[in-house]
């Protein structure tokens, strides 16, 4: 997997404004840029939006909705091919330090995964697309910044429930801003 | 007199011996592992005293198209190669075969290639409006029906023209789908590879893409199988664009059934193999293989012993599962 410059460049900058700060809120937002990695491609524009709710000291609920594009220049089609990437998934967190000012968490999220192709061949437009089942487990860490503002950066892996055939694994880095109350 | 005839017929006949056994060699090359069947041939009414070749056969088993040089009905006069259709009821049941009606009288219609799908059917022509020279206006053309089951639905063909059609020989289509795992296998590119003697003169394999069935973009010329001693051409490829079948030879001499791989659409071709006994034969020539869409059935042509004489269809099997990639 390729890591895009981005993704160094923004932890680099959120780590130089970390600020001890009070312990996560129990119910958050979260907007971060994302990048996925599917076979022979990795999708470097992208976007994921969350809400998280903490239910007990460690655990709580997550629901996210997600998107991440590409677009690439076929020789062979002499078009290009627009892909995309939309998930829809909720799950469980479990943060064992809450209260750190430096918070890693633990997640599990089930949902589906949409995926889609669209290219122009000859004047006719062409487009596909599949929805599956996935669940996707990951790891992250959020570090305060000011205020009620923290920063995040998670790793996830998805597995895709597809035909037999298909290509089912997905890797997915993310860095963002979380906002809890 | 009689010495100098003598000395003169020594090297005439060396000669000869030499460029009859260069002429009948066949191409050297890694044996394949296999797993086909011994062939057989189809019989009649598929094979006949006449010459056949290239028999396309239908996703469910029940439909082949093929070409052959025997007359269409008993007042054709005219000696060309025409398309013909052979249909079953069952798998078990006896073929039944007849003329097709999109043939020009007095002009070459053969080596078909039916898409897996059954709408599509590319085969060669140097009918009118083919293009090339007066010696060889050898064209891939297309025709299409809207009903699989209407052996004789098919549309007026169309000649493919450019980019795959030139002033030189063009032949043996061999029409596929990928899905690329690039584009999450959702992308359906229809590719065709065809025969082509545009750059050196003898035959070699092409690829380009098709939509519709025209083709677009550049062709590719595929030099990980090709050569420049031998002719490669009458390709087939497995459904899913994964392995490839050809035939290979000295242009005008025996050819041998060669198979490469690959496990990626997008992916170079594997170096070929030639396929091993019984399906090739030293001493006869093997050509126009033709894989059916499920990937367990190979026809291709041989004047082997056997057959019912000029170049039968054989047809070997093989269980899916043992397929060489």
């Amino acid at each position: 997997m390729t890591l895009t410059k981005p993704i160094p460049i923004c932890t680099a900058l959120l780590f130089a404004v970390v600020t001890p700060s009070a312990a996560q809120k129990p119910f958050t937002v979260e907007g971060a840029y994302q990048v996925t990695h599917v076979p022979q491609q990795t999708l470097r524009l992208g976007w994921m939006a969350e809400a998280a709710v903490r239910v007990t000291h460690g655990w709580g609920g997550v629901g996210e909705i997600s998107g991440t594009y590409k677009t690439v220049a076929d020789t062979a089609l002499t078009s290009n091919v627009k892909l995309g990437i939309h998930v829809y998934a909720g799950g469980i967190r479990w943060t064992p330090r809450p209260e750190g000012s430096v918070a890693p968490h633990l997640q599990l999220l089930v949902g589906a995964e949409h995926a889609s192709v669209h290219t122009s061949i000859a004047s006719h437009e062409i487009g596909e697309s599949m929805t599956h089942l996935m669940i996707q487990p990951g790891v992250g860490v959020s570090l305060p910044l000011r205020g009620p503002v923290r920063a995040a950066a998670q790793i996830d892996y998805r597995r895709v429930f597809m035909d037999e055939n298909a290509d089912r694994n997905r890797v997915r880095l993310l860095v963002g801003f979380r906002f809890g109350w | 007199m009689a010495t100098g005839n003598r000395f003169g017929v020594i090297p005439i006949f060396t000669v000869a011996v030499v460029s009859f056994t260069w002429l009948s060699a066949k191409p050297a090359a890694q044996t394949a592992s296999s797993a086909w069947s011994n062939p057989v041939p189809l019989g009649a009414p598929v094979n006949s005293p006449f010459m056949e070749s290239g028999a396309s056969i239908s996703a469910d088993g029940l439909t082949m198209i093929f070409g052959t040089n025997r007359p269409c009905t008993d007042k054709d006069t005219i000696s060309d190669q025409d398309l013909w259709v052979a249909r079953r009821s069952s798998i078990s049941a006896p073929w039944q075969a007849q003329c097709l009606l999109i043939n020009a009288d007095g002009f070459t219609d053969n080596v078909p290639y039916l898409s897996p799908d059954g709408h599509w059917l590319y085969f060669v022509s140097d009918r009118p409006g083919s293009i090339g020279t007066q010696t060889d206006r050898r064209d891939v053309w297309v025709s299409r029906r809207r009903d699989v089951q209407n052996d004789q639905g098919w549309e007026e063909p169309v000649n493919i023209g450019a980019p795959v059609n030139t002033e030189a020989p063009e032949g043996g289509p061999a029409y596929f789908v990928t899905r690329e795992a690039k584009y999450f296998r959702l992308l359906p590119k229809e590719k065709l590879i065809f025969n082509s003697a545009r750059e050196t003169g003898s035959f070699d394999l092409w690829e380009v893409s098709v939509f519709d069935g025209m083709a677009f973009g550049t062709p590719k010329r595929l030099d990980e199988v090709n050569t420049l001693e031998f002719t490669e051409a009458g390709s087939t490829v497995s459904a899913d664009g994964l392995e490839l079948f050809f035939q290979r030879g000295l242009p005008g001499g025996l050819t041998d059934l060669f198979t490469a791989t690959r496990h990626e659409p997008d992916e170079r071709w594997s170096q070929p193999m030639r396929l091993p006994a019984p399906l090739n034969t030293p001493e006869y020539t093997e050509a126009v293989p033709r894989l059916s869409p499920d990937g367990s059935m190979l026809i291709f042509q041989s004047n082997r012993p056997g057959g019912l004489g000029n170049g039968d269809m054989w047809i070997t099997t093989r269980p899916v599962a043992a397929r060489s990639r």
